[in-house]
């Protein structure tokens, strides 16, 4: 195999003790800020987890143009050479695609059934499983809702906002089955103005908080919905969501409340009085 | 046992990986061919790519992977 000689070169050319069988993975690396003799300079090896780090800017000359070849050679073999935080998401993501996921495949054959516009399914479909990463394995998604959001802007930001709320399960599935034409109207003002919901995050000041409830709410009304959802993940953030409410008495009296609060997370619902 | 062995690369090394498949980048930090500068890298989707948003490359046609959810998702399901 490939990667055999791969390995087999760099243990010719780098000292590499020849014991060394556990290694699972071979990262690539610029160079070696830390070696513990100058003669290890080139690799470090992680017995734990198996890892073998290579530090080609370290490597003689002309190891490294052998290198780059035996690295072209092989290709084929390799099959796959991925950047190491991509390649722990990439390793994430085929567990998830093996995993099952019955809940998460029901939402997306709904709406693919439904036709929402493809990059919408797409979204969707990387959204449901940063809510999995989040809720069954605790982990931080701030980064990858970052990234949904820097490639498809608010529409990116709004679809995961909304598929962690459980709104494409709890209210647009329910829409669409009550009433395909109010759906079609109403779905492109849910997605690209998250009308139903406003998500409060560590920057929103208070005046922002009721602006983006008027502003939704001016929307919402077209349709006849007369609700909106606050959402809040966070002690900074309920804490932020209550000062409003209080401090805003007046413009909150115009709505019944139903306050949530469980652990980190508050969710607030308004209805218009009138 | 070393069928299963990955190799994988660290940012500081992108550039490198790139040059040894004979691409580079151009005065916009977007992939092109090393011999034909003009000619950009694009990714299976037909979108161009730069070096912060690569995040590697599969055999094959030499296809090349944004390091976004969306694209390692797709990857994943072997698309």
């Amino acid at each position: 195999m490939g990667i055999n000689k791969i390995l087999d070169f760099l243990k010719s050319k780098l000292n590499i003790p020849l014991s060394l069988i556990a290694i699972n993975v071979i990262n690539i690396n610029s160079h070696n800020h830390d070696p513990k003799d100058e003669e290890n300079k080139t690799f470090k090896y992680n017995e734990k987890e198996g890892s073998l780090e290579i530090f080609i800017k370290e490597f003689p000359l002309n190891v490294r143009e052998e290198f780059d070849k035996e690295l072209k050679a092989n290709w084929k073999d390799i099959d796959l050479l991925l950047e190491k935080t991509s390649y722990n998401l990439f390793e994430k993501l085929c567990q998830y695609q093996k995993e099952s996921k019955i809940d998460d495949e029901v939402i997306l054959s709904a709406f693919k059934e439904i036709k929402i516009p493809e990059i919408d399914l797409k979204i969707l479909e990387s959204a449901l499983f940063i809510r999995r990463l989040a809720f069954d394995y605790g982990e931080n998604i701030e980064s990858w809702k970052n990234d949904l959001q820097n490639r498809f802007g608010e529409r990116g930001k709004n679809i995961i906002n909304l598929c962690s709320a459980g709104y494409f399960e709890g209210f647009l599935i329910p829409l669409y089955e009550a009433s395909h034409d109010l759906f079609s109207k109403m779905y492109e003002d849910v997605i690209s103005k998250s009308m139903l919901a406003v998500f409060v995050h560590s920057i929103m000041s208070q005046d922002k908080i009721t602006q983006d409830i008027k502003s939704k709410l001016e929307i919402s009304k077209k349709y006849g919905i007369k609700f909106i959802y606050i959402h809040g993940i966070g002690k900074t953030n309920i804490t932020r969501i209550k000062n409003c409410i209080d401090s805003n008495e007046a413009f909150f009296n115009f709505f019944d409340k139903q306050i949530h609060e469980e652990s980190n997370i508050i969710i607030v619902g308004l209805t218009l009085r009138y | 046992m070393s069928n299963n062995i990955k190799i994988t690369f660290d940012d500081s090394v992108k550039k490198d990986i790139l040059e040894i498949f004979g691409k580079t980048i151009n005065e916009n930090d977007i992939i092109v061919e090393a011999n034909k500068p003009t000619q950009k890298v694009l990714t299976k989707d037909n979108e161009e790519i730069t070096l912060k948003q690569f995040a590697g490359i599969k055999y094959g046609s030499e296809i090349f992977v944004k390091k976004d959810i969306v694209s390692l998702l797709d990857l994943s399901k072997g698309e």
